[in-house]
Formats: structure tokens, C-alpha cells, sequence
């Protein structure tokens, strides 16, 4: 039996981060750096990762060419992939009623963006023949926002507890199910994680609320996100796929 | 209360789309059984019409065909404001529409581009949409039952095996947009429900699986029936029973609900 530290260390690997200015990116890529990955980012954003990135590839995700254009550029500058850290899931559109182009403009960024982003890159991990890839949301994935959890942080609830934001993080669920089986056939894998907040993320009223429900009593801090992103990168899980790993210190356990 | 009046539709004006074939056309028979008076939304009133008249003769219920293209966001804004206009309230809203991309559904891990964008289009926003305007008129009556079709297929993955000896069948099975879109309803149906709830609102999903028809191949059905519990496919009847539950009073303590209608099939 090999060591198992061995098994979780990314040294050597290439890791792509897509939407790095998204909520999870930097703790999820100061973890996959610590581990001994070299980091690359696909996004039009700047983002502080806090990490050594290697490159940076332009993406507009929910962009029909863009997407082809990413599978070329990642050919062509990174050489070979095999960490695909899938962050284009965050929307930051406020409240419950929406119009429809309010509702499309945000599908079209997060949902469209997550099936264009994966089936390209997916590609290339499938011709390798390994790779992992790892869909990040939130733990609305998992179970409804709850609305209690708002009610000393009304203007919170505006922006968190939008209209489109359940379907969105739900849709990883069990398009990780879906992608696993194509991928897994071609010596890849697809899992998702559905994160708790960061510790520092949210107000204090929200905190309290959220914490009085979950069984661990804390926020996520950066050491549970990046633990959990290493853990489904490594070989460490090479025999999981398809799952959605919640990440949230019992939340969805009560 | 009786079980049976709990269960009953009578009185109550029922919105349903994609109401004629397949698992609609089960629902649409379930609740007009119970009495419930019935709009159908449909792409032609034309073509609707001998159906809408079959339902009126055969379950004496008061039956109205709307004009209806999910593709279309002036036609979703319409339907509703024409339920209203015509009885002022909607009781309960079966959604179970939705479109086919031209060349049909999957077609790989490949699947077009374009198909995806009109799954997200369609199927996901404008379904969104049509659920977000028929939920602020049940906010406005204090009540009402909202039941959308997710499916099996946004709850696990596909197992290939069934498709052996049919490889023509497994690009249709391979895809994106299905899986994502059916999966994401599912927890759409937890999250809003957390929000309808403090309005007397109340919504769930159905998730059924496989379903007979004259089209269903044969080798397929044999593969797919090992899976299920019950040995079988579904038949017409079988969404009957958990769609007449969940749009009635009988379901009034179930609230953010996928119910799989699948014959056990994704229970292993």
C-alpha cells in the first residue's frame, strides 16, 4: 500500500481554476497550491488568490465560443490539465421577483456556463485519459436557504436569497452524476461540493442563525474549503465520483 | 375531514401545461376525475379543442383550452393573466411543458452548443418565469398547490447497460442540458418552497422515470425494468395518484418535495 499522504499530494499537476473571482476560489486555490499544484485561471475578472498563477486564460463563461476557444488556449498554454475547478455557479442578483431577462441573463452565466465549461474542458481530460473536476456550490444545493436565517439581516436575505439561486446550485447535483458517467468511462471523474459560508462571508446576525443550525456551531473556515477541493483532486479519492460532498459542519445533517 | 374530500378538485381551477400526451395527459385525467376545473395550456386552441370536449362530455368538469408557447415570454405572461381574467384565481399549477431541441434531447457528451443554450432558454428560465407569475397570484390568495415535473433523470445519472444491444439509443441518453436542468428544479422546488411557505404556498416536484408508449423498444424496456422494484415500465395510470396528492388538500402539510414516480428505480 503506497503512503497515503503520497496520495493526496498534487505535485506535478495542473490546476484550473475557472471564475476565480468568485466566493471559495482563493481558499480552494491556496489549497490546491499548498498541495503541490501549479495554478492557472480562466475568467475575465482579477481576482488576489493569494497564490503563484501561472497563467491566466481569458473565459467568458455562459459564452458558446469562448468555451471552444478555452479547450484551445488550455492545449495550447498549459499542455496538459488535470484539476478543473468549475466556479461559475455565484450569481449576485437581488431578491425573489425577477423579470424573465433577469432570469435568463443569470442561467445563461452560471447553468449554460457550467455545461459549456465542463463538456469542453471535459474533452481534454477525456483524450488524457485522467483528470478530475470539481463543481463548486453552496449548500442550497443540498437543501432550501432557509428564510429564518434572514430575519435579523433583511438586506442579506436581498442578496443571497435570490429567485434563480436554488436551481442553480442544485443543477450540480446531479449534472456530477450525469458528466461522472461519460468522464469515468474515460479514466476521469466529476464530484461537486456544496460549501457552508466562510467564516468572515457574512454578518454577524446571519452567522448566529446559520450556526444554531449547523452541528460543528461555525462557519466554514479556508482550511475546510481547501481540505475538501485537495481531497476530491488527489488520487486520495480516485475511486469517488459522482457525488456531491457537502462541506458544511452538519448543516444538512439535522 | 373525509379522506376522499381532502382529496377532491372539486370547485377548484387547476392550470396545467403540457396536459395532453404522455405524463400530462395522466395528470390532466387525474384531476379532472376529481372534479376540478380545467385549463390546459396548449400550443393551438384548435388542436386542443376535441380533447377539451372529451373532458367535459366523460368527466362532466368545466374544461378551457389557453394558448400557449413556453419559447415565448409574452405568451407565459398571457396564460396567467387569462386564467385570472377568467376565474379569478389559480387553486392549484401542474407545469410538466417542455421543449424537445430540434433533433431531440442529449445527442452526446457533443450535445450542440446551441441546444444547450435553448434548454437554459426555454426550459429553465421561462419555466422559472411562468412558476415565479403563477406564485405571486397564489401569494395574493393566501394559498395554492404548485406541482412541476422533474424526473429520475435529475436525481441519478444514466446507467448505460440499459441501452445494450441499442447503441443507437445511448447518444440520446448522454447529455447535459436534461440533467441539469431536472436537477436544478429539484432543489428549486426545496429553495422556494422555504419562501411560499410563510404565504400558504405550497410546491413539490413528481419525478417519474420510464414511460410505456407504442414507441418504447422493446430490448430497452426489459434492460430498464430489471432496475425498477416493480418490474416495469410506468404505465398511464401511475402519475395519476401522487399528481391528484400533491395539487389537493391531502398534501396541505408536504411542501418541498421530488417525489420519485419511478417504480423503485432509483431507490438501489
Amino acid at each position: 500500500m503506497t503512503n497515503i499522504l503520497d496520495r493526496f499530494s498534487l505535485a506535478g499537476k495542473k490546476a484550473l481554476i475557472v471564475c476565480p473571482e468568485n466566493p471559495y476560489s482563493r481558499e480552494i486555490a491556496q489549497g490546491l497550491a499548498a498541495a503541490g499544484a501549479e495554478i492557472w485561471t480562466a475568467g475575465n475578472a482579477d481576482a488576489d488568490l493569494g497564490v503563484t498563477v501561472a497563467g491566466k486564460l481569458t473565459y467568458t463563461h455562459g459564452d458558446t465560443e469562448s468555451a471552444a476557444n478555452l479547450a484551445n488556449e488550455v492545449r495550447a498554454k498549459m499542455g496538459t490539465l488535470d484539476i478543473v475547478i468549475e466556479n461559475g455557479l455565484y450569481t449576485p442578483v437581488k431578491g425573489w421577483k425577477q423579470t424573465y431577462n433577469e432570469i435568463y441573463d443569470q442561467l445563461s452565466k452560471t447553468e449554460l456556463g457550467l455545461m459549456l465549461t465542463v463538456q469542453s474542458l471535459g474533452r481534454i481530460l477525456a483524450e488524457q485519459g485522467h483528470g478530475s473536476v470539481i463543481l463548486v456550490a453552496d449548500y442550497g444545493a443540498l437543501v432550501g436557504y432557509d428564510p429564518v436565517n434572514y430575519q435579523n439581516c433583511p438586506g442579506e436575505k436581498d442578496t443571497d436569497f435570490s429567485f434563480v439561486k436554488g436551481f442553480i446550485s442544485g443543477g450540480a447535483v446531479n449534472y456530477a452524476r450525469q458528466a461522472s458517467n461519460y468522464l469515468a468511462e474515460n479514466g476521469c471523474r466529476c464530484n461537486a461540493v456544496a460549501f457552508a459560508p466562510v467564516e468572515g462571508s457574512c454578518s454577524e446576525e446571519f452567522r448566529t442563525a446559520f450556526t444554531r443550525h449547523n452541528q460543528a456551531k461555525r462557519l466554514a473556515k479556508a482550511d475546510d474549503i481547501a481540505a475538501a477541493v485537495v481531497f476530491l483532486a488527489s488520487d486520495a479519492s480516485e475511486f469517488i465520483t459522482g457525488i456531491t460532498m457537502p462541506v458544511d459542519g452538519g448543516y444538512i445533517a439535522k | 375531514m373525509n379522506t376522499f374530500d381532502l382529496l377532491s378538485m372539486k370547485g377548484k381551477n387547476v392550470l396545467i401545461t403540457g396536459g395532453r400526451a404522455m405524463y400530462g395527459l395522466g395528470a390532466t385525467l387525474a384531476l379532472a376525475d376529481a372534479g376540478a376545473n380545467i385549463y390546459l395550456a396548449s400550443h393551438t386552441i384548435e388542436s386542443a379543442q376535441p380533447f377539451i370536449e372529451e373532458l367535459r362530455e366523460t368527466k362532466g368538469v368545466q374544461a378551457k383550452a389557453i394558448a400557449f408557447d413556453l419559447d415565448d415570454v409574452a405568451s407565459v405572461e398571457n396564460l396567467v393573466k387569462e386564467v385570472i381574467d377568467d376565474c379569478g384565481r389559480i387553486d392549484s399549477f401542474i407545469h410538466c411543458s417542455r421543449i424537445i431541441p430540434q433533433g431531440g434531447d442529449g445527442i452526446g457528451w457533443d450535445e450542440d452548443p446551441i441546444k444547450l443554450e435553448q434548454n437554459v432558454r426555454v426550459n429553465s428560465a421561462s419555466s422559472l418565469y411562468l412558476l415565479q407569475l403563477v406564485g405571486e397570484q397564489m401569494i395574493k390568495q393566501k394559498s395554492g398547490s404548485i406541482v412541476v415535473f422533474g424526473s429520475m433523470m435529475g436525481l441519478i445519472g444514466i446507467e448505460k447497460h440499459n441501452y445494450d444491444g441499442n447503441p443507437q439509443m445511448v447518444p440520446g441518453a448522454y447529455g447535459h442540458a436534461y440533467s441539469v436542468d431536472k436537477s436544478g428544479l429539484s432543489a428549486w422546488v426545496r429553495h422556494a418552497a422555504s419562501y411560499y411557505g410563510q404565504y400558504g404556498v405550497r410546491i413539490n416536484a413528481v419525478c417519474p422515470g420510464g414511460l410505456q408508449s407504442d414507441r418504447t423498444n422493446p430490448l430497452f424496456a426489459e434492460k430498464y425494468s430489471l432496475h425498477t422494484q416493480v418490474g416495469r415500465l410506468a404505465n398511464g395510470d401511475d402519475i395519476k395518484g401522487p399528481i391528484l396528492l400533491l395539487a389537493s388538500d391531502a398534501s396541505a402539510y408536504l411542501t418541498g418535495l421530488s417525489i420519485p414516480v419511478d417504480g423503485g428505480y432509483t431507490c438501489i
